[in-house]
């Protein structure tokens, strides 16, 4: 009861002091955003969905360095000129990929792409078929190897398996000069990119079924080092190193972290943590401590709501939210839900000050 | 008593193979054995779970062709990809050299009989069918390729006569050769008792085949697992191996619908 009672207040509270424009202005947490449109808020989409399924634009991008590969341009403006009627238009995508002499397996990647990029928008049996089908077309079959551990495997064991064989069929496609010339923007290079979502999962894995210590220090180490691949950060690593960290009281990362992205300064998945942090090294009056679970609190009110009345929070499945969301909160939790047990103390810290956040809405409002 | 077609045997799975040879399967075996002949759903999703521990696709290839390759060039990447594996793995273990050669025969067997669904493509079959069925071949005893190469022969492209001969040399006791050979002599002479005589014996082992032949619309379009001599099965399978090639040889449909009354 007490939980509703302040999520519906909570909602009502915050949806009407949000001026409409917000929505939009604040979006960019570093995330890569699908079906952006101006003046509709984007969904996010979560690092477990940016690291378990291919995005749309892979096919894409593969396509378009198939086909530029061999082109000599000298200007933006030729590069333009050249993709404009391409991208206007499948037909002449087509007509360009025949034309730029593939080789097979070029020829094969490309489709094992499609098949696969369709296999991760079905469910149930067509796309078990569809996986079954990328097999055809692929002697390197991360995602499929990824799609199977997510998916289907049954015991620990099995994921472990499937995606140590993925990470282990991933460092084989790594080129040994691009990886050295790609250091720190893995994520722009399309090969690239399945080997970064085989290592994430991996991690995530290690960390989430934690049996041993050493498994929880070699998806840490994963993780940070993906961060070093990728250094914007594209997947979202961040917000889960953020709660591990957290979890674990290394507090000095924490810090690190928060200052490496200043772009997640406003972004409670960052400013909870960090609140919590302050708690425990400055204790509850610090300024700074307030200010942290005071911003927090105006970023996602949900997720305080969900403290205080600690029962029953689900897991969320799904694989975007929206900013400011109660999915947004619930997602906090998949990745932050086993620290936030407050003892009395911290509930009475949490208490007073989402009591004052409810009060300065009251006055906004009124 | 009934036995396997040739057509069952190219589609057998290779840990069943395994089994009959006492070979201990893989985990990954283990879990596509007990996914194989379940509703499509479980299947699938214990081939694919398999993953973790088979590391060849041989099997996946397989129920892939079997059940929803569609296209031809579809249909010859799996089974060359299969062809590759196997002779790697023969290879690798020496042990089970045979298995794998016999592996190898039906997986070309099937990409034979692939070839043959196209007109265009069917001078590759004959090729694999001349290669199989070549005297320094351990394979020249495949249970059913005789009688398949046999009921095909008038559609060939190229008829080599030490080849022929050696399939027709073989005893007129299966309607499987019988009706090939009354069909044969009947191409060479449509006048020839021996045609005729070879034809009655045919009626006699198995006087259920006209069924299957003299109507297009009858003709079946799959293979059946088993037949048994004599009986309807029996009758489907010749049906389906030669229906074509009666109707590809002038006058042939006529002097069948006459002998069977």
């Amino acid at each position: 009861m007490l939980q509703n009672f302040f999520l519906i207040l909570a909602e009502i509270l915050y949806t009407c002091s949000m001026k409409p424009e917000q929505v939009v202005v604040d979006w960019l947490y570093g995330y890569e955003t699908p079906n952006e449109i101006e003046g509709v808020p984007v969904a996010f989409s979560t690092p477990h969905n940016m690291m378990r399924a291919p995005r749309n634009t892979e096919i894409h991008n593969t396509q378009i360095n198939y086909i530029t590969r061999s082109k000599d341009f000298s200007s933006i403006e030729e590069i333009n000129a050249f993709l404009n009627p391409i991208m206007l238009n499948p037909n002449n995508m087509y007509k360009a990929l025949d034309e730029a002499n593939l080789s097979e397996e070029e020829i094969d990647h490309l489709a094992y792409l499609e098949i696969i990029n369709e296999a991760y928008q079905s469910t149930g049996e067509r796309a078990m078929r569809l996986v079954l089908q990328s097999l055809l077309y692929s002697h390197k079959p991360i995602d499929a190897y990824l799609w199977i551990a997510n998916h289907l495997s049954k015991t620990p064991e099995e994921i472990f398996q499937m995606l140590s064989m993925a990470v282990e069929t991933a460092e084989l496609t790594l080129d040994k000069k691009k990886r050295k010339s790609e250091m720190g923007q893995f994520w722009n290079c399309h090969e690239f990119r399945p080997f970064m979502r085989a290592k994430a999962n991996l991690a995530d894995f290690l960390y989430s079924y934690n049996t041993s210590q050493e498994d929880i220090q070699q998806a840490i180490e994963t993780m940070e080092t993906l961060l070093e691949y990728d250094l914007q950060d594209h997947m979202g690593i961040r917000f889960l190193l953020m709660g591990i960290y957290s979890f674990h009281e290394v507090f000095d990362k924490m810090d690190a972290l928060y200052q490496r992205f200043p772009i997640d300064h406003q972004n409670p998945l960052f400013l909870y943590p960090m609140a919590y942090k302050q708690y425990f090294t400055l204790g509850p009056s610090h300024e700074s401590t307030k200010s942290f679970l005071s911003d927090a609190i105006q970023k996602n009110p949900y997720v305080i709501t969900l403290v205080l009345d600690n029962e029953n929070i689900p897991s969320y499945e799904g694989s975007f939210y929206h900013k400011h969301s109660l999915e947004e909160a619930f997602y906090f939790f998949n990745t932050n839900y086993d620290y936030f047990e407050p003892d009395d103390k911290m509930l009475l810290w949490l208490t007073e000050a989402f009591q004052t956040y409810m009060k300065s809405q009251q006055e906004g409002f009124s | 008593m009934s036995q396997f077609t040739l057509h069952h045997l190219i589609t057998t799975p290779p840990f069943l193979f395994k089994k009959y040879e006492d070979i201990e399967l893989s985990k990954g075996e283990q879990l596509i054995e007990q996914g194989w002949e379940m509703n499509t759903r479980t299947s699938l999703e214990y081939l694919l779970r398999s993953l973790y521990e088979e590391t060849t696709l041989i099997h996946h290839r397989l129920y892939y062709l079997i059940h929803y390759a569609k296209t031809q060039d579809e249909k010859i990447r799996c089974l060359a990809a299969n062809l590759d594996d196997l002779e790697l793995l023969m290879k690798q273990d020496k042990k089970n050299k045979k298995l794998y050669s016999l592996l190898i025969a039906f997986q070309s067997l099937f990409l034979a009989e692939v070839f043959w669904e196209e007109e265009f493509t069917r001078h590759n079959a004959e090729e694999l069918w001349r290669c199989t069925y070549n005297e320094e071949n351990d394979f020249t005893d495949i249970a059913g390729l005789p009688a398949v190469v046999m009921n095909r022969i008038p559609l060939f492209k190229k008829t080599k006569k030490a080849f022929t001969e050696r399939l027709f040399s073989l005893p007129d006791d299966s309607a499987l050769f019988t009706y090939a050979k009354a069909l044969s002599l009947y191409s060479k002479d449509s006048q020839s008792k021996k045609a005729k005589e070879m034809l009655a014996l045919s009626l006699q082992l198995n006087p259920n085949v006209p069924e299957f032949i003299l109507t297009k619309k009858r003709i079946p379009k799959n293979p059946v697992d088993e037949i048994e001599p004599g009986q309807i099965s029996e009758a489907k399978y010749i049906g389906y191996l030669s229906g074509e090639s009666w109707w590809s040889v002038k006058g042939a449909i006529d002097f069948l619908k006459l002998a069977s009354g």
